[in-house]
Protein backbone atom coordinates (compact mmCIF):
# COMPACT_ATOMS: atom_id res chain seq x y z
CA UNK A 1 0.00 0.00 0.00
CA UNK A 2 1.09 3.73 -0.75
CA UNK A 3 2.57 5.21 2.10
CA UNK A 4 0.42 8.54 3.07
CA UNK A 5 3.11 11.23 3.83
CA UNK A 6 0.30 14.01 4.25
CA UNK A 7 -1.30 11.50 7.08
CA UNK A 8 2.16 11.13 8.35
CA UNK A 9 2.52 14.86 8.87
CA UNK A 10 -0.91 15.34 10.34
CA UNK A 11 -0.26 12.65 13.06
CA UNK A 12 2.82 14.29 13.83
CA UNK A 13 1.65 17.86 13.97
CA UNK A 14 -0.52 16.24 16.93
CA UNK A 15 2.32 15.01 18.58
CA UNK A 16 2.48 11.72 17.30
CA UNK A 17 5.40 10.05 17.36
CA UNK A 18 5.15 6.51 15.58
CA UNK A 19 4.10 8.56 13.21
CA UNK A 20 7.16 10.11 12.33
CA UNK A 21 8.62 6.71 12.98
CA UNK A 22 7.34 5.49 10.52
CA UNK A 23 8.19 8.71 8.27
CA UNK A 24 11.93 7.87 8.77
CA UNK A 25 11.36 4.24 8.15
CA UNK A 26 9.88 5.18 4.89
CA UNK A 27 11.76 8.25 3.83
CA UNK A 28 15.41 8.56 5.55
CA UNK A 29 17.71 6.24 3.17
CA UNK A 30 16.20 8.57 0.16
CA UNK A 31 16.85 11.85 2.51
CA UNK A 32 19.99 10.87 3.04
CA UNK A 33 20.60 9.75 -0.71
CA UNK A 34 19.66 13.32 -1.98
CA UNK A 35 21.77 15.14 1.32
CA UNK A 36 24.60 12.96 0.40
CA UNK A 37 24.62 14.11 -3.30
CA UNK A 38 24.66 17.36 -2.51
CA UNK A 39 27.48 17.93 1.05
CA UNK A 40 29.33 14.82 -0.17
CA UNK A 41 30.28 13.47 3.42
CA UNK A 42 28.84 11.14 5.06
CA UNK A 43 28.68 12.96 8.53
CA UNK A 44 27.20 15.87 7.64
CA UNK A 45 24.30 14.03 5.40
CA UNK A 46 23.47 12.07 8.32
CA UNK A 47 23.35 15.27 9.97
CA UNK A 48 21.27 16.59 7.24
CA UNK A 49 18.80 13.76 8.07
CA UNK A 50 18.95 14.52 11.61
CA UNK A 51 17.98 18.13 10.88
CA UNK A 52 15.14 17.19 8.45
CA UNK A 53 13.29 15.16 10.59
CA UNK A 54 13.74 17.00 13.72
CA UNK A 55 11.83 20.17 11.33
CA UNK A 56 9.47 17.97 9.92
CA UNK A 57 7.89 17.48 13.44
CA UNK A 58 8.12 20.63 14.83
CA UNK A 59 6.82 22.38 11.91
CA UNK A 60 4.36 19.58 10.14
CA UNK A 61 1.61 21.71 11.65
CA UNK A 62 2.24 24.63 8.85
CA UNK A 63 2.67 22.44 5.95
CA UNK A 64 1.10 23.41 3.15
CA UNK A 65 -0.83 22.19 0.68
CA UNK A 66 -1.07 25.06 -1.59
CA UNK A 67 3.09 25.09 -2.24
CA UNK A 68 2.77 21.33 -3.43
CA UNK A 69 2.84 17.56 -2.03
CA UNK A 70 3.59 16.21 1.95
CA UNK A 71 6.03 14.33 0.52
CA UNK A 72 7.60 17.60 -1.65
CA UNK A 73 7.61 19.32 1.41
CA UNK A 74 10.36 17.01 3.05
CA UNK A 75 12.12 16.87 0.39
CA UNK A 76 12.19 20.63 0.65
CA UNK A 77 13.18 20.51 3.78
CA UNK A 78 15.76 18.26 3.13
CA UNK A 79 17.37 19.68 0.90
CA UNK A 80 17.05 23.04 1.97
CA UNK A 81 19.17 21.71 4.86
CA UNK A 82 21.71 20.35 2.57
CA UNK A 83 22.36 23.46 0.75
CA UNK A 84 22.68 25.02 4.10
CA UNK A 85 25.59 22.96 4.74
CA UNK A 86 26.97 23.71 1.59
CA UNK A 87 26.97 27.25 1.84
CA UNK A 88 28.46 27.17 5.19
CA UNK A 89 31.68 26.12 3.24
CA UNK A 90 31.73 22.87 4.35
CA UNK A 91 32.47 21.08 0.51
CA UNK A 92 34.05 24.69 -0.18
CA UNK A 93 37.43 22.49 -0.82
CA UNK A 94 35.71 20.77 -3.51
CA UNK A 95 35.01 24.10 -5.41
CA UNK A 96 38.87 25.67 -6.17
CA UNK A 97 41.40 23.13 -6.39
CA UNK A 98 39.30 19.89 -7.58
CA UNK A 99 36.62 21.22 -10.18
CA UNK A 100 38.10 18.58 -12.27
CA UNK A 101 37.63 15.72 -9.63
CA UNK A 102 33.92 17.34 -8.69
CA UNK A 103 33.04 17.99 -12.45
CA UNK A 104 33.69 14.13 -12.99
CA UNK A 105 32.10 12.93 -10.07
CA UNK A 106 29.10 15.27 -10.80
CA UNK A 107 28.73 14.10 -14.44
CA UNK A 108 28.23 10.35 -12.86
CA UNK A 109 25.43 11.74 -10.17
CA UNK A 110 23.91 13.70 -12.93
CA UNK A 111 23.51 10.97 -15.03
CA UNK A 112 22.56 8.27 -12.65
CA UNK A 113 19.89 10.98 -11.33
CA UNK A 114 18.10 10.82 -14.96
CA UNK A 115 18.82 7.38 -15.37
CA UNK A 116 17.14 6.29 -12.30
CA UNK A 117 14.11 7.58 -13.17
CA UNK A 118 11.40 5.37 -14.41
CA UNK A 119 12.06 5.09 -18.63
CA UNK A 120 7.94 5.97 -18.71
CA UNK A 121 8.84 8.91 -16.51
CA UNK A 122 7.38 12.50 -18.30
CA UNK A 123 10.34 14.58 -16.58
CA UNK A 124 12.79 11.52 -17.90
CA UNK A 125 11.51 11.85 -20.94
CA UNK A 126 11.19 15.96 -20.92
CA UNK A 127 15.03 15.81 -19.38
CA UNK A 128 16.54 14.10 -22.31
CA UNK A 129 14.74 16.46 -24.64
CA UNK A 130 16.20 19.53 -23.67
CA UNK A 131 19.92 21.13 -24.40
CA UNK A 132 22.41 19.21 -22.80
CA UNK A 133 24.16 22.26 -21.37
CA UNK A 134 21.04 23.44 -20.60
CA UNK A 135 19.14 20.52 -19.11
CA UNK A 136 22.93 19.63 -16.71
CA UNK A 137 22.62 23.44 -15.71
CA UNK A 138 19.30 22.28 -14.13
CA UNK A 139 20.17 18.70 -12.60
CA UNK A 140 23.54 20.50 -11.45
CA UNK A 141 21.73 22.51 -9.76
CA UNK A 142 18.69 20.30 -7.98
CA UNK A 143 20.87 17.39 -7.62
CA UNK A 144 24.19 18.65 -6.77
CA UNK A 145 23.08 21.83 -5.43
CA UNK A 146 25.32 23.75 -7.24
CA UNK A 147 25.48 27.55 -7.16
CA UNK A 148 25.14 29.87 -10.29
CA UNK A 149 29.08 30.28 -9.63
CA UNK A 150 30.00 26.40 -9.40
CA UNK A 151 27.86 25.61 -12.75
CA UNK A 152 29.58 28.60 -14.50
CA UNK A 153 32.86 27.22 -12.89
CA UNK A 154 32.29 23.34 -13.67
CA UNK A 155 30.74 24.30 -16.95
CA UNK A 156 33.94 26.56 -18.03
CA UNK A 157 31.43 29.56 -18.93
CA UNK A 158 30.83 32.93 -17.51
CA UNK A 159 27.92 33.07 -14.55
CA UNK A 160 25.65 35.33 -17.02
CA UNK A 161 25.70 32.12 -19.46
CA UNK A 162 25.00 29.38 -16.51
CA UNK A 163 22.25 31.71 -15.27
CA UNK A 164 20.34 31.71 -18.65
CA UNK A 165 21.53 28.40 -19.42
CA UNK A 166 19.48 27.02 -16.41
CA UNK A 167 16.53 29.43 -17.19
CA UNK A 168 16.27 28.26 -20.96
CA UNK A 169 16.35 24.83 -19.43
CA UNK A 170 13.53 25.47 -16.79
CA UNK A 171 11.81 26.97 -19.90
CA UNK A 172 11.81 24.06 -22.49
CA UNK A 173 10.81 22.08 -19.38
CA UNK A 174 7.80 23.72 -17.95
CA UNK A 175 6.88 23.79 -21.87
CA UNK A 176 7.28 20.20 -22.18
CA UNK A 177 5.87 18.72 -18.79
CA UNK A 178 2.45 21.47 -18.69
CA UNK B 1 17.15 27.18 -30.46
CA UNK B 2 19.08 29.79 -30.42
CA UNK B 3 22.59 30.36 -27.85
CA UNK B 4 23.32 33.83 -27.22
CA UNK B 5 27.09 34.04 -26.25
CA UNK B 6 26.36 36.27 -23.58
CA UNK B 7 24.25 34.50 -22.14
CA UNK B 8 22.50 37.40 -19.89
CA UNK B 9 19.04 36.56 -18.01
CA UNK B 10 15.69 37.14 -19.82
CA UNK B 11 14.93 41.19 -19.36
CA UNK B 12 11.35 40.36 -17.58
CA UNK B 13 11.63 37.27 -15.30
CA UNK B 14 8.70 35.28 -15.84
CA UNK B 15 6.96 34.22 -12.85
CA UNK B 16 6.64 30.45 -13.52
CA UNK B 17 10.65 30.37 -14.41
CA UNK B 18 11.73 32.57 -11.53
CA UNK B 19 9.57 29.74 -9.59
CA UNK B 20 12.01 27.11 -10.91
CA UNK B 21 14.78 29.05 -9.79
CA UNK B 22 13.48 29.59 -6.19
CA UNK B 23 12.75 25.63 -6.17
CA UNK B 24 16.19 24.96 -7.53
CA UNK B 25 17.89 27.03 -4.42
CA UNK B 26 19.65 29.39 -6.79
CA UNK B 27 18.61 32.39 -5.40
CA UNK B 28 20.83 34.83 -3.21
CA UNK B 29 19.08 35.29 0.20
CA UNK B 30 17.21 38.56 -0.67
CA UNK B 31 15.92 37.91 -3.95
CA UNK B 32 14.88 34.47 -1.96
CA UNK B 33 13.32 37.00 0.96
CA UNK B 34 11.66 38.99 -1.92
CA UNK B 35 9.96 35.83 -3.61
CA UNK B 36 8.12 34.78 -0.48
CA UNK B 37 6.61 37.54 0.11
CA UNK B 38 5.08 37.80 -3.25
CA UNK B 39 4.78 33.91 -2.37
CA UNK B 40 2.58 34.81 0.47
CA UNK B 41 0.79 37.39 -1.48
CA UNK B 42 -0.13 35.47 -4.99
CA UNK B 43 -1.84 32.26 -5.22
CA UNK B 44 -0.27 31.73 -9.06
CA UNK B 45 3.05 32.51 -7.39
CA UNK B 46 2.45 29.27 -4.77
CA UNK B 47 0.98 27.21 -7.75
CA UNK B 48 4.22 28.30 -9.41
CA UNK B 49 6.18 26.61 -7.04
CA UNK B 50 3.74 23.57 -6.30
CA UNK B 51 5.04 22.73 -10.07
CA UNK B 52 8.42 22.36 -9.65
CA UNK B 53 8.10 21.03 -6.20
CA UNK B 54 6.39 18.08 -7.44
CA UNK B 55 7.42 17.24 -10.94
CA UNK B 56 11.24 17.62 -9.64
CA UNK B 57 10.47 15.57 -6.87
CA UNK B 58 10.74 12.63 -8.79
CA UNK B 59 14.57 12.98 -8.72
CA UNK B 60 14.43 12.85 -5.16
CA UNK B 61 12.31 9.91 -4.53
CA UNK B 62 14.39 7.60 -7.25
CA UNK B 63 17.55 8.48 -5.54
CA UNK B 64 19.30 4.92 -4.60
CA UNK B 65 18.40 4.38 -0.67
CA UNK B 66 21.84 4.66 1.50
CA UNK B 67 21.63 3.22 4.66
CA UNK B 68 21.73 6.00 7.96
CA UNK B 69 24.09 5.47 10.90
CA UNK B 70 21.66 3.66 13.85
CA UNK B 71 22.92 6.82 16.34
CA UNK B 72 20.88 9.34 13.92
CA UNK B 73 16.95 8.08 15.02
CA UNK B 74 18.15 8.02 18.59
CA UNK B 75 19.46 11.46 18.29
CA UNK B 76 16.31 12.71 16.76
CA UNK B 77 14.70 11.39 19.66
CA UNK B 78 16.46 13.16 21.75
CA UNK B 79 16.35 16.39 20.36
CA UNK B 80 12.53 15.59 20.81
CA UNK B 81 12.70 15.62 24.24
CA UNK B 82 14.76 18.97 24.30
CA UNK B 83 13.05 21.99 23.47
CA UNK B 84 16.71 23.91 22.86
CA UNK B 85 16.32 22.04 19.96
CA UNK B 86 14.39 24.70 18.41
CA UNK B 87 17.61 27.06 18.60
CA UNK B 88 19.47 25.11 16.93
CA UNK B 89 17.37 24.52 13.91
CA UNK B 90 16.59 28.21 13.49
CA UNK B 91 19.98 29.06 13.77
CA UNK B 92 20.75 27.35 10.43
CA UNK B 93 17.18 28.58 8.77
CA UNK B 94 17.70 31.94 9.71
CA UNK B 95 21.24 31.71 7.90
CA UNK B 96 19.41 30.06 4.66
CA UNK B 97 16.64 32.47 2.94
CA UNK B 98 13.15 33.69 4.37
CA UNK B 99 13.05 35.24 8.19
CA UNK B 100 10.11 33.38 9.73
CA UNK B 101 6.68 34.82 9.25
CA UNK B 102 4.46 32.44 10.79
CA UNK B 103 3.11 33.35 14.59
CA UNK B 104 3.69 29.93 15.42
CA UNK B 105 7.71 30.71 14.91
CA UNK B 106 7.51 33.81 17.26
CA UNK B 107 8.02 31.05 20.54
CA UNK B 108 10.89 29.66 18.50
CA UNK B 109 12.80 33.19 18.43
CA UNK B 110 12.24 33.94 21.91
CA UNK B 111 13.57 30.61 22.94
CA UNK B 112 16.41 31.06 20.58
CA UNK B 113 16.83 34.38 22.20
CA UNK B 114 16.47 33.84 25.93
CA UNK B 115 19.15 30.61 25.05
CA UNK B 116 21.84 33.19 23.41
CA UNK B 117 21.48 35.52 26.27
CA UNK B 118 21.94 32.84 28.83
CA UNK B 119 25.12 31.60 26.94
CA UNK B 120 26.44 35.16 26.79
CA UNK B 121 26.03 36.12 30.55
CA UNK B 122 28.06 32.51 31.03
CA UNK B 123 30.54 33.67 29.14
CA UNK B 124 30.69 36.98 30.91
CA UNK B 125 31.10 35.45 34.29
CA UNK B 126 33.75 32.99 32.96
CA UNK B 127 35.60 36.17 31.07
CA UNK B 128 35.61 37.91 34.27
CA UNK B 129 38.60 35.92 35.59
CA UNK B 130 40.73 35.47 32.49
CA UNK B 131 40.18 38.52 29.96
CA UNK B 132 40.42 42.30 30.51
CA UNK B 133 38.43 43.64 26.97
CA UNK B 134 35.21 42.83 26.27
CA UNK B 135 34.96 40.30 23.29
CA UNK B 136 34.32 41.43 19.34
CA UNK B 137 32.10 38.46 18.49
CA UNK B 138 31.06 35.41 20.56
CA UNK B 139 29.97 32.24 18.93
CA UNK B 140 28.44 29.39 21.62
CA UNK B 141 29.45 25.92 19.25
CA UNK B 142 26.75 23.83 19.47
CA UNK B 143 26.66 19.69 18.48
CA UNK B 144 24.38 18.08 16.48
CA UNK B 145 22.45 17.43 19.16
CA UNK B 146 21.91 21.67 19.67
CA UNK B 147 24.25 21.14 23.30
CA UNK B 148 26.62 23.72 23.97
CA UNK B 149 30.00 22.55 23.53
CA UNK B 150 32.26 25.85 24.03
CA UNK B 151 32.22 29.57 23.53
CA UNK B 152 34.78 30.90 21.18
CA UNK B 153 35.90 34.50 21.30
CA UNK B 154 37.12 36.60 18.83
CA UNK B 155 39.78 39.03 20.11
CA UNK B 156 41.18 40.75 17.54
CA UNK B 157 41.53 39.65 13.61
CA UNK B 158 43.75 36.68 14.66
CA UNK B 159 43.17 35.60 18.34
CA UNK B 160 40.26 33.50 19.40
CA UNK B 161 39.74 32.11 23.18
CA UNK B 162 37.79 28.75 23.33
CA UNK B 163 35.92 28.05 26.66
CA UNK B 164 34.73 24.25 26.90
CA UNK B 165 31.15 24.45 27.94
CA UNK B 166 31.00 20.66 27.40
CA UNK B 167 33.34 17.81 27.05
CA UNK B 168 36.39 19.01 25.02
CA UNK B 169 38.53 15.95 26.16
CA UNK B 170 40.95 15.01 23.17
CA UNK B 171 40.65 11.52 22.14
CA UNK B 172 43.98 9.18 22.22
CA UNK B 173 45.50 9.53 18.61
CA UNK B 174 43.48 12.40 17.41
CA UNK B 175 43.59 16.24 17.83
CA UNK B 176 40.81 18.89 17.82
CA UNK B 177 41.49 21.75 15.47
CA UNK B 178 38.92 25.28 15.25
CA UNK B 179 38.08 26.48 12.24
CA UNK B 180 36.53 29.60 10.87
CA UNK B 181 35.42 30.38 7.17
CA UNK B 182 36.28 33.79 6.97
CA UNK B 183 34.94 34.15 2.97
CA UNK B 184 33.30 31.64 0.95
CA UNK B 185 36.74 32.23 -1.48
CA UNK B 186 38.89 31.93 1.38
CA UNK B 187 37.12 29.00 2.42
CA UNK B 188 37.71 27.13 5.86
CA UNK B 189 40.33 28.22 7.74
CA UNK B 190 42.07 26.63 10.26
CA UNK B 191 42.87 28.52 13.88
CA UNK B 192 44.52 25.86 15.17
CA UNK B 193 44.77 22.60 17.67
CA UNK B 194 43.10 23.05 20.96
CA UNK B 195 46.33 22.54 23.47
CA UNK B 196 45.07 20.58 26.18
CA UNK B 197 40.93 20.46 27.82
CA UNK B 198 40.81 23.57 29.33
CA UNK B 199 40.38 27.10 28.02
CA UNK B 200 42.77 28.44 25.35
CA UNK B 201 43.74 30.78 23.06
CA UNK B 202 45.02 30.29 19.78
CA UNK B 203 45.90 32.84 17.40
CA UNK B 204 45.57 31.71 13.39
CA UNK B 205 46.79 33.27 10.42
CA UNK B 206 45.77 37.16 9.42
CA UNK B 207 42.65 36.99 8.35
CA UNK B 208 39.91 39.59 7.52
CA UNK B 209 38.36 40.77 10.47
CA UNK B 210 35.68 38.32 11.97
CA UNK B 211 32.20 39.17 11.10
CA UNK B 212 28.96 38.52 12.80
CA UNK B 213 27.30 35.14 11.42
CA UNK B 214 31.01 33.94 10.61
CA UNK B 215 30.93 30.20 11.26
CA UNK B 216 33.46 28.94 13.43
CA UNK B 217 33.59 24.74 14.13
CA UNK B 218 35.92 22.78 16.26
CA UNK B 219 36.20 19.17 14.54
CA UNK B 220 38.22 15.79 15.37
CA UNK B 221 41.28 15.36 13.13
CA UNK B 222 44.13 13.02 13.07
CA UNK B 223 46.78 13.89 15.61
CA UNK B 224 48.56 17.18 14.47
CA UNK B 225 45.75 18.17 12.61
CA UNK B 226 44.32 18.03 9.21
CA UNK B 227 46.35 16.21 6.39
CA UNK B 228 44.08 18.30 3.60
CA UNK B 229 44.33 21.81 5.35
CA UNK B 230 40.90 21.35 5.29
CA UNK B 231 38.35 19.97 7.57
CA UNK B 232 37.78 16.07 7.18
CA UNK B 233 36.99 14.45 10.41
CA UNK B 234 33.34 14.69 12.29
CA UNK B 235 32.26 18.04 13.55
CA UNK B 236 31.85 18.59 17.14
CA UNK B 237 30.48 21.72 17.40
CA UNK B 238 29.54 24.62 15.21
CA UNK B 239 27.79 28.12 15.85
CA UNK B 240 28.01 31.63 13.86
CA UNK B 241 29.57 34.65 15.62
CA UNK B 242 27.20 37.29 17.28
CA UNK B 243 28.41 40.67 18.64
CA UNK B 244 27.70 40.48 22.49
CA UNK B 245 25.58 43.51 23.27
CA UNK B 246 27.43 44.56 26.47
Amino acid sequence: MEFDHGAALAACAKGDREALRRLYEEESRRIMSVALRIVRRRDLAEEVVQETFIQVWQKAASFDAGLGSARGWIFTIARNKALNVVRDGAREDLVEPDVLAAHESFEGAAHDAVATLAMSSRLRQCLEAVEPNKRDSVIMAYVGGFSHGEIAALLRVPVGTAKAWVRRGLAALKDCLA
Amino acid sequence: MTTRSTGEPAGSPDPAIEAGVYVLGLMEADEARRFEEAMARDASTRAGVAFWRDRLMELDISAPPVEVGDKVWSQILASLDRPAAASFVDLADRRGSAPPRRGTMAAFWQGAMAASLVALMAAGLAYTYVKPAPPRLVVVLLDSGAQPVSIVEAVDSRTIRIVPLGDLSIPAGKSLQVWTLPTKELGPISMGLLPGPGTSVLTGPALPEPKPEQLYEITVEPEGGSPTGRPTGPILGKGFAKVPQI
